[in-house]
C-alpha cells in the first residue's frame, strides 16, 4: 500500500527531513519505513529525567 | 496544515485544550489517510469510523490509541499488513473517551501491560545507564497517587494556569518505581510522543508537596512541547550529535537539551508562582526559592548550549524565545 508520510502524524516529522520524498507521496519500503518509525522514537520520542 | 495555536511559553489551559484537540484531529486525519490508502488492499476493522469519531470528539482519549496508531503505521510502512491490522483492531477496541484524569492500572491481564512494556522500552534504552522500571503497586501506588494529587492541588491553588494546562494535556498517570532502588541513576518521570496524554512518574518515595508540584510542571512541559511538534521538529540537529545537558549527567542530543532548557524555565515559573502566591509555609518557601535559583542557573546553562549549537525550527525558536523572555523578566 502507498502511504504518504507527510500526511501521517509523527512520521511527517522525519519525512520532512527529506522533503522531496514527503511531497512525492513515495511508496515507503520496509527499510525506509523502519527508519521513520525508529527515528520518531529517537528524535522526539521519549523524555525522561 | 493545522489550526494556528498561540506559540507561547506561559501555561494556559485553553491552549492546552487546543493542543490536545489538534493532536486528536491529526490522529483522526492520519487514520483517514490510512483508510484511503487501504482501499482495494485490505478491509479495515469493524468500528474504524466510530473510533475516528471518538478521537475527534469533545473528550480526551485513551493514550494507547496513539501508541497503537504508531505501531500500526510502522507495520504498514514495513508492508506487514497482518501486524498493521492487528494494531488497528487494538486501536478500535481500546479507543475510549476519558472523563477525568485516570491512573493506569497494571494487573497483568490488562492491555495496559502493553503500555507498560512500551514505556519500559522507551524509558530504559541505554544499557550503560539503566533506569529499570516497574509498575508501582499496592501501598506505594496509593501513596504515590496521593502525593501526585496533592502536588496538583497545590498548583491548582497557587498556579492554576499550570494545573489547567496539565489537566488539558495529561489524562493518564502511569505510576512507576525503580526495580533497583540502589540503582546508580534514578528518574522523576517520563513521557513519550507516541503516548500522547500519558505521563509516567516515579512514585517510589513521596516527595514534599512543593517538589511534586515542580515535578508535575517539569514533566507536563515535555508533553506541552510534544503538543507543538506537529508539522516540524523543534530541533533539526542530527540525533548523533551529543551535548552537555543542564539536567542529566549523560550527554544528550540537542532535542533533549532543548527540552531540558525549556522545562527548567517552566519549573522556575511554577516555583515563582507558588512563592508569589503566598500560601507556602516558610520552610516550603525556602526550599522553593533555592530550587528556583537552581532552575535559573540550569536554564542559563542550557540556553548557552542551545545558542551555541542548535539548529532550531521556526516553532522551536519561537517557543524558546518566549521562554527566554520570561526568564529575562520580559
Amino acid at each position: 500500500m502507498k502511504l504518504d508520510a507527510s500526511k501521517l502524524l509523527g512520521f511527517r516529522l522525519i519525512a520532512s527531513e527529506n522533503r522531496a520524498n514527503a511531497a512525492a507521496s513515495v511508496k515507503l519500503g520496509a527499510k525506509q519505513g523502519s527508519k521513520l518509525g525508529s527515528k520518531i522514537g529517537s528524535k522526539v520520542g521519549t523524555k525522561v529525567g | 496544515m493545522t489550526t494556528a495555536i498561540p506559540v507561547q511559553f506561559l501555561p494556559d489551559g485553553a491552549i492546552g485544550r487546543s493542543l490536545d484537540r489538534r493532536m486528536r484531529i491529526e490522529l483522526a486525519n492520519s487514520l483517514r489517510h490510512i483508510a484511503k490508502s487501504a482501499t482495494g488492499e485490505f478491509d479495515l476493522p469493524d468500528g474504524f469510523d466510530a473510533a475516528i469519531a471518538t478521537i475527534e470528539g469533545e473528550r480526551p482519549i485513551e493514550p494507547l490509541a496513539f501508541a497503537a496508531y504508531y505501531r500500526a503505521t510502522q507495520a504498514l510502512l514495513d508492508e506487514n499488513v497482518p501486524d498493521g491490522l492487528a494494531h488497528l483492531r487494538f486501536l478500535v477496541g481500546h479507543c475510549r473517551p476519558f472523563e477525568r484524569l485516570e491512573t493506569a492500572a497494571f494487573d497483568g491481564s490488562s492491555p495496559l501491560g502493553w503500555m507498560f512494556d512500551y514505556y519500559a522500552a522507551c524509558l530504559d534504552t541505554d544499557p550503560t545507564m539503566s533506569f529499570g522500571i516497574k509498575p508501582a503497586a499496592g501501598a506505594t501506588a496509593a501513596a504515590g497517587l496521593d502525593n501526585v494529587l496533592a502536588g496538583l492541588d497545590l498548583l491548582r491553588r497557587g498556579a492554576p494556569e499550570i494545573a489547567a494546562e496539565f489537566l488539558a494535556i495529561v489524562h493518564q498517570l502511569v505510576l512507576l518505581e525503580p526495580t533497583d532502588p540502589k540503582a546508580r541513576y534514578n528518574f522523576d518521570g517520563g513521557s513519550s510522543y507516541q503516548l500522547w496524554g500519558a505521563l509516567a512518574l516515579n512514585v517510589e518515595k513521596p516527595k514534599p508537596v512543593v517538589s511534586m508540584a515542580e515535578t508535575i510542571a517539569h514533566e507536563s512541559a515535555h508533553s506541552f512541547l510534544f503538543g507543538h511538534t506537529i508539522d516540524e521538529a523543534l530541533v533539526n540537529n542530527p540525533d548523533d550529535e551529543l551535548f552537555r545537558s543542564p539536567l542529566r549527567p549523560d550527554p544528550r542530543p540537542m532535542d533533549g537539551i532543548y527540552h531540558a532548557t525549556f522545562v527548567t524555565a517552566r519549573m522556575h515559573y511554577a516555583l515563582d508562582r507558588l512563592i508569589g502566591w503566598g500560601g507556602l509555609s516558610a520552610e516550603d518557601r525556602e526550599v522553593a526559592a533555592a530550587e528556583r535559583a537552581s532552575d535559573a542557573q540550569k536554564f542559563r546553562d542550557g540556553l548557552a548550549v542551545v545558542d551555541a549549537s542548535a539548529d532550531l525550527s521556526p516553532t522551536g525558536r519561537a517557543l524558546l524565545r518566549s521562554a527566554a523572555g520570561y526568564m529575562a523578566g520580559d
